[in-house]
């Protein structure tokens, strides 16, 4: 078997094509790394930036490294992307002081902020929803159910207990309504947006909770004529980025300096979030997740 | 012809869902809940005419669940065909490549599915 210097040592020798190798045998062997939910040691100057891990490790790396690379610039510092296995090892990771940023989704964020004096820097800014998203409960338009309360008895599916615009945001407006958890049927988790809308498309379920934009995908693969929105939730903001307690005052107002010049729409937006599908930044505080936590509350995960 | 097919995807509301779409062949369906799982149902399931695989599963992805079915020869005649999601065209293209016989993206209308079942077993 060969070992890592001797594999790098043959790519070289290969020229442009061989470093190119080494560069992508780099990339995988940190990738490995941080998918095995290793951090690495590093100089206890380096800020490493934990991502929530919603996607694989080398896509979400490719996404995120251009902010990383950003912020090294602006900061003065170098910040390295870390991608921890799953979302238990995000938390951990943040639990334990192992990195000094995060990037997370609201639920995460409000779990965390529970526990630690975390504290919201920027939030993210999409394409089509902005610094805000929200969810729909949607029916088959043949179902006969025309609104919220039409819901009594029916076979609901929800994405997952730990989604944000699957299944939190949806408690929240039927709990607004009047209705709880009792009054209707809850099928099994579907664990994929797709799979709600799929059930629910299919005759599965009688209704379901989504991502507003992900019935906006699923415009072009079905028939969404088919589909009737009966509900909309209550906006609430998205993704933050968060900065722990052990990043020094100083760096942590380097990096939300850093982060809200990358303004919504503008030319270095773009340029240093297009491949996260990111649009800029914007300010944020705690007490904008507010109704989030009530949500989750509802929903008994906080 | 159509007689037993394996569907394997971690969300057992999506195998309700296929016992829907698939009502009109009549055939048999067997659960499996992720790669390893769909391994074991079949070693006892030789017999399974169609797999009907999703990608992202824990303890065994899609991907891996393919390498494992081409590298047995009692089972790599079998057509598999992936049902993916958004923005995993890269898993996507690794499978055909792997060997599946074909896709459908979630969610799908049940005519997408029907199609690449018809090519897979012309029904005259």
């Amino acid at each position: 078997m060969r070992s890592p210097g001797e594999i790098f040592r043959r790519a070289a020798s290969r020229g442009p094509q061989g470093a190119a190798a080494i560069k992508t045998g780099i990339l995988l062997f940190c990738f490995l790394l941080f998918s095995a939910g290793i951090v690495p040691e590093t100089a206890s100057s380096e800020i490493k930036f934990a991502i929530l891990p919603r996607l694989g490790p080398v896509e979400l790396f490719n996404m995120f490294n251009p902010l990383a690379q950003y912020l090294s610039r602006e900061a003065d510092e170098k910040v390295s992307i870390v991608i921890p296995r799953d979302f238990a090892a995000f938390k951990s990771a943040i639990r334990s002081g192992q990195v000094d940023l995060g990037f997370a989704n609201p639920l995460v964020y409000v779990q965390l902020r529970k526990e630690l004096a975390i504290e919201p820097l920027a939030v993210a800014s999409e394409p089509k929803g902005g610094t805000r998203f929200r969810g729909l409960i949607i029916a088959r338009a043949d179902s006969g159910i025309r609104g919220l309360q039409g819901l009594r008895g029916k076979k609901l599916a929800f994405v997952d207990r730990d989604s944000a615009g699957g299944y939190l945001f949806q408690m929240r407006l039927l709990h607004k309504a009047g209705l709880s958890a009792d009054d209707i049927v809850m099928l099994p988790f579907a664990k994929k947006h797709d799979n709600v809308i799929s059930s629910v498309f299919h005759r599965a379920a009688d209704a379901g909770g989504i991502r507003e934009d992900d019935l906006e995908k699923a415009r072009n693969k079905v028939d969404v004529s088919q589909i009737r929105i009966i509900g909309y939730t209550d906006y609430y903001p998205n993704w933050p980025v968060f900065a722990l307690p052990s990043l020094a005052g100083e760096k942590t107002a380097r990096i939300r300096a850093a982060l809200l010049k990358l303004k919504t729409n503008t030319r270095p937006a773009a340029a240093t979030l297009g491949t996260a599908e990111l649009t800029g930044f914007e300010p944020v505080s705690d007490s904008d997740y507010e109704q989030l936590r009530e949500a989750a509350a509802l929903a008994g995960v906080l | 012809m159509l007689k037993k097919v394996l569907v394997v995807d971690d969300s057992a509301l999506i195998h309700q869902m296929y016992k829907m779409v698939l009502m009109r062949y009549r055939c048999e369906i067997i659960d499996a809940m992720n790669g390893q799982d769909g391994l074991d149902k079949l070693s006892t399931n030789p017999d399974v005419s169609l797999i009907l695989l999703d990608i992202n599963m824990p303890v065994m992805n899609g991907i891996e669940f393919i390498k494992k079915v081409m590298a047995v020869e009692a089972y790599n005649t079998i057509p598999i065909v992936m049902v993916s999601t958004e923005g995993k065209e890269e898993d996507t293209l690794r499978g055909l490549a792997l060997g599946a016989k074909g896709y459908v993206k979630k969610p799908f209308q049940p005519s997408d599915l029907h199609a690449i079942i018809e090519k897979i077993y012309p029904s005259k």
